[in-house]
């Protein structure tokens, strides 16, 4: 009959070892270390449990559980500098090293883990909102300054996306400092600063008088060149159209490796088909 | 047996196998009977809907809940010394019952190994806790866990197009996080981690891929432009002046700002791919998918390059005989006419016919 203290011993030597090893669960392996102390003066595998169940180890094992957990996804979360996310975690591992039982930790864990949820979809929107404001005032400074109709789209865009952040009490300038917010674009320095300069301007869109004078004179220019070539123009318009058809291809990716795709011609026709 | 309804028989064999280790016959029977007849059931209806009508219509989903209520009372009800220790193999039947379960589901490769694994350690034991301290000895229960995760991911990777490296990357490192992870709390910390990085880095990928999209859309609104500049509509001249400064702004930016040049963007297969991409056609892969005329890869960057960025005045390139012309796309109505949908379906399918997860 093989010695169930033992084998015991050796099934919490082994998570512990583990435990200890990767630092990651510290809550777990108080109790795993506790029980092998325990293990030492008990006369045999149901001494042992009633040693455990004196101190109310399965519990505190199931809490450690919890509270490990959650404190690890705080950690992963501080990587990305997501200090929402942080505290979500942190709190709800907090409220379960609280609990004294089961049925509280389990309560405990779905009450503020779900309100927790509530603020990381919150985040989430608040992203969006930033992302969204940020695209709008990076086309807005390659967006020709005479070209108002597109300067107005891009401002009633910033709008939109603004007026978002305002009512979740953020403002744009103030995330535009945060790590986790600047991650989200591939800007450097000083295209933040570029992003920025446009910031006042894109909320009050106007024609730049300059680039409206530069595009009168550039547009005469071109009439003054275009003068008296109508047949050349509508010559060169139908020999492009003559030349081009209309196609669909099916694009095959490679097996295994990145590289060239494959394309396969699935169809061609006229372009008036 | 069909997969579906083997998978749905083995959602009970665990608290089957586990009661029975646990309760005696006669206190298992009415369990047994209506677990039998579920058998019974499975085995005359091989097609999953057959299956789960007939079931439906014996009641055997509440039946069992009932039971199974019933059976948990009179195992809480007993005192301590009167409860049936459980033997090695009724131990090991409750993760037989997983490991069938695991075997029902499709490319769970890796996660039916550690089940074989911990079912052989069943063989020359007698108690449930020589299996579970020899399992923990080889770290099987966390690897349970972790396979499961591999195997969800593992299939990913292999679904995902080899270009997309954004995506592919964030697989790959998941699965080797599943491989390396030696506890939960490291393989969620693992997997969270490189999951909020993913997320980043494709907000990211993002904005490069709809920076690219609108120097195309240059080229676009440019060429639309000319085109009615040269039909006579004088006044589309401005849209030729400003389609052409902002393609030169867009590229400005991308080469100047991003050290991304029009070769470094073909040479980037999914730069190259969202130039050209019509369209997904299979939900499950992104390995096959609908292109625009590839030849205007060749348009686009004479066009870059011999009018957008050229010396050339704003009249000379209205006045331009281009080398390369712009093939128009298909449309919805091409696709009703000609049946493309189905081609390209069809050519899809062919593709990938031999990948193990398209089988």
């Amino acid at each position: 009959m093989a010695d169930l203290l033992e084998l015991s011993k050796q099934y919490h030597r082994a998570i512990r070892d583990r435990m200890k090893k990767s630092g990651l669960s510290p809550g777990q392996l108080a109790v795993h270390e506790r029980i092998l102390e325990l293990a030492e003066s008990a006369t045999d595998v149901d001494d042992l449990e009633d040693k455990k169940n004196a101190e109310n180890l399965t519990f505190l094992l199931n809490r450690a559980l919890s509270v490990d957990n959650w404190n690890v996804k705080a950690m992963a979360a501080k990587e990305i500098h997501d200090d929402v996310a942080v505290e979500v975690f942190e709190k709800t591992a907090e409220a379960a090293g609280k609990t004294t039982d089961q049925q509280s930790l389990s309560a405990t864990v779905e009450e503020a883990s779900t309100k927790g949820q509530e603020k990381l979809v919150e985040q989430e929107e608040i992203k969006m909102a930033f992302i969204g404001a940020v695209y709008a005032l990076f086309d807005y400074r390659f967006t020709h300054g005479a070209n108002i109709e597109q300067r107005k789209r891009l401002s009633a865009d910033l709008k939109i996306h603004l007026d978002k952040l305002s009512s979740k009490d953020k403002k744009f300038e103030e995330l535009v400092k945060q790590a986790l917010y600047k991650n989200l674009i591939p800007f450097s320095e000083a295209q933040w600063k570029q992003v920025l300069e446009v910031f006042d301007e894109a909320q009050k869109p106007t024609t730049d008088p300059e680039a409206q004078k530069s595009l009168e004179e550039e547009f005469k220019e071109v009439q003054a060149e275009l003068k008296g070539k109508g047949g050349e123009l509508s010559k060169i318009q139908k020999d492009i159209e003559v030349r081009g058809t209309r196609m669909l291809y099916l694009a095959l990716a490679p097996a295994d490796e990145p590289g060239e795709y494959t394309f396969e011609k699935i169809w061609e026709g006229g372009r008036d088909e | 047996m069909n997969e579906q309804v083997k998978a749905m028989i083995a959602g009970f064999k665990l608290p089957y196998e586990t009661y029975k280790g646990m309760l005696s016959e006669e206190e298992m029977a009415e369990f047994t009977k209506v677990y039998e007849e579920m058998l019974s059931l499975a085995e005359e209806h091989d097609d999953f809907m057959a299956f789960n009508d007939a079931i439906t219509k014996a009641d055997i989903f509440n039946r069992l809940t009932v039971e199974m209520g019933k059976l948990q009372a009179i195992a809480d009800a007993k005192p301590k010394e009167e409860r049936k220790p459980p033997s090695a193999e009724s131990f090991l039947n409750q993760y037989r019952a997983l490991y069938e379960q695991a075997q029902a589901q499709p490319h769970v490769y890796k996660t039916v190994q550690v089940y074989e694994k911990l079912l052989a350690m069943g063989e020359s034991v007698e108690t449930p806790l020589e299996i579970v301290a020899k399992a923990e000895g080889e770290n099987l229960f966390h690897k349970i866990g972790s396979m499961g995760v591999y195997d969800t991911y593992k299939v990913d990777y292999d679904k995902t197009d080899p270009n997309e490296t954004v995506h592919r990357d964030f697989r790959a490192d998941v699965l080797k996080i599943c491989e390396e992870s030696e506890t939960t709390d490291e393989l969620t910390y693992g997997v969270d981690k490189r999951s909020l990085q993913f997320n980043q880095e494709t907000v990211r990928d993002d904005f490069m891929v709809q920076l690219i999209s609108k120097l195309m859309g240059s080229i676009l609104s440019l060429e639309m432009s000319k085109a009615h500049v040269r039909a006579g509509r004088k006044q589309y001249i401005s849209a030729v002046i400003v389609a052409r400064r902002e393609g030169r702004n867009i590229y400005g930016i991308l080469t100047d700002e991003f050290s991304l040049d029009w070769e470094k963007i073909v040479s980037t297969m999914r730069y190259k791919k969202r130039l050209i991409m019509q369209k997904a056609i299979l939900p499950e892969t992104t390995r096959v998918w609908a292109s625009m005329p590839v030849e205007n890869l060749d348009w686009m960057k004479e066009t870059l390059f011999e009018e957008i960025l050229s010396d050339l005045s704003t009249g000379e390139i209205i006045l331009r005989r281009p080398k390369a012309v712009f093939h128009l796309l298909t449309l919805d109505e091409h696709e009703q006419k000609f049946g493309l949908a189905a081609k390209l379906e069809e050519g899809a399918r062919e593709h990938i016919k031999d990948f193990y997860w398209a089988k």
